[in-house]
């Protein structure tokens, strides 16, 4: 690693910001050009005065009577709703399953059938069951973030090193405090990796849940402008979701480099 | 020899495997006495893990038996601390966490921390006791590994190739080490290794043990290990004629059985 790194920096000696900050200048500026220069109707891609004036007329006057901020949050709430409590669930039950082989014969037919479902095949009966609203679309959520979470933790739970195992067991330590003290912390790397995973799928998941389920969020405004052909607030709605979920990425990031500090360095 | 702390009884080992049984070990008889130091040399293969792993409890014998001061082996425990060639540490623990893994599940709060203490500095680790460790080298890594099984206080100290990842000069240190803490104290210690030259000069008894499937060629015992003093000695026992022919003696017999 620190090899490659000493070779790219020999050929090149901008820093790496520097240059993800020219990408992104040049794109700014190419987008500047073909709208204010007249190459691209307005209708296809909206120029930066008039996707700032779309974006003030939904931070103002809201869209279907709720702000931008109003169906940002709403869209934050459900990711938040569906991918903690489906990502907490399934680490429970992946660990139960990685640790007990009857757990694992009893769960694995339906984590292993509900993780490649497509969601929007179920979102139906969701709705038939739920209603359209709140409740179909968490669940929705809830049950994308589920499978993923659950074999990601039953996976840590079996690449547990089993000398880790024996010197534990050698030195006096109980079943439980095996699992608490060394295959729990074995495991949290591959935790983190699923929930980065599960966050990503919730968050495509979210835009058809709001779509189909729903009449608020980021992802329904994006729709619902579209069909009138409002590209100023389809714009402003795709920038809005990606921040959103670059932060949340972010966020998850720091969290798991506080936590596993450790992982991959030993 | 005194009543046997240590033993080995008719011990068969078998694997189950798709073209029927393997045998490991082969009616295997073996004793040996409270503060010895036992090393076990053989070739690849030879069953000298298996034999640690079922004096550690990890694995039940298929015929036989093992006995560790006239009670039969039933599972782990912590009379007997495991040293692997991996350092095999919690990387999500302290080196004093680490260290202290063993009081601390067992509830001797005390103990832990006297122990830890008293270990760590022996080994020049103290400094180092809030790092990680992925932030020691790979020599005080397993030095931290052995701190980790003697805080527990064990009977018997089992190590399987304990210094087989560590470069030559490292690994002289550690033996040194190792052998000034068995002084010490009046621990058994069952140490598996490649090594020849690290059996002959380590060992108060050495042990041979033959290919697949694994019987005991020899048994011989030895004194080097008692003789030692300053690091001077050291390079001249180990190049002392007898220490030579002891050698050669052991190498001898695993060249003869691979044949």
């Amino acid at each position: 690693m620190t090899e490659a790194r000493a070779i790219t920096q020999g050929r090149s000696r901008l820093p790496e910001w520097a240059i993800t900050g020219v990408s992104v200048a040049v794109l700014i500026v190419a987008w500047v050009v073909a709208t204010d220069g007249g190459f691209v109707d307005d209708l296809f891609m909206p120029s930066p005065s008039s996707l700032w004036s779309g974006f003030m007329d939904l931070v103002v006057d809201g869209y279907k009577s709720r702000t931008i901020w109003e169906h940002a949050g709403l869209s934050l709430e459900r990711v938040l709703a569906g991918f903690v409590t489906g990502a907490i669930a399934g680490t429970v039950i992946g660990l139960a399953m990685g640790y007990n082989r009857v757990v694992e014969a009893c769960f694995s037919p339906f984590v292993e059938f509900l993780r490649p479902l497509p969601q929007l095949a179920y979102l139906v009966l969701l709705i038939v069951w739920f209603g359209i609203g709140e409740t179909a679309q968490i669940i929705l959520l809830f049950l994308t973030a589920f499978p993923v979470s659950a074999i990601a933790a039953m996976d840590g739970v079996k690449s547990v090193s089993r000398q880790r195992v024996q010197v534990a067991r050698s030195l006096g330590a109980s079943d439980w405090q095996i699992f608490r003290f060394v295959v729990f912390p074995s495991a949290l790397p591959e935790i983190f990796t699923g929930a980065r995973l599960a966050i990503g799928v919730v968050y495509a998941t979210l835009i058809a849940a709001e779509i189909i389920a729903g009449s608020t969020g980021l992802g329904w405004v994006i729709l619902d402008a579209g069909r009138f052909l409002r590209s100023d607030y389809v714009f402003v709605g795709i920038l809005a979701i990606g921040l959103m979920g670059l932060s949340l990425d972010y966020m998850l990031v720091a969290i798991e480099h506080r936590i596993v500090h450790w992982a991959g360095r030993y | 020899m005194n009543k046997p702390f240590v033993e080995f009884s008719n011990l068969t080992i078998e694997y189950p495997s798709r073209d029927g049984p393997v045998v490991a070990l082969a009616g295997v008889d073996l004793a040996f006495s409270a503060g010895d130091f036992v090393c076990i040399v053989g070739p690849s293969g030879c069953g000298k893990t298996t034999l640690m792993q079922t004096l550690a409890g990890f694995l039940a014998p298929t015929r036989g038996r093992v006995a560790l001061a006239g009670k039969p082996i039933t599972g782990p425990g912590p009379d007997r601390g495991v040293v692997f060639q991996q350092p095999a540490l919690f990387p999500w623990m302290t080196v004093s966490e680490n260290a202290g893994f063993g009081p601390m599940v067992r509830g001797l709060r005390r103990e832990r921390r006297e122990k830890v203490e008293y270990y760590l500095k022996l080994v020049g680790l103290w400094d180092f006791r809030n790092r990680y460790p992925y932030q020691l080298s790979g020599g005080m890594q397993q030095r931290l590994a052995i701190v980790r099984a003697l805080v527990n206080d064990p009977k018997v100290l089992l190590m399987d190739e304990p210094f087989g990842a560590l470069d030559a000069l490292t690994r002289e240190k550690m033996q040194e080490e190792l052998h000034s803490v068995w002084r010490r104290t009046s621990m058994t210690v069952v140490f598996i290794t490649h090594s020849v030259e690290e059996a002959v000069y380590l060992g108060t008894d050495v042990v041979v043990m033959s290919p697949r499937p694994g019987r005991i060629l020899e048994r011989l015992c030895v004194d080097f290990s008692r003789r030692t003093g300053e690091r001077d000695d050291i390079r001249s026992i180990k190049a002392s004629p007898e220490f030579v022919a002891t050698r050669e003696h052991v190498l001898g017999l695993i060249w003869a059985s691979a044949d």
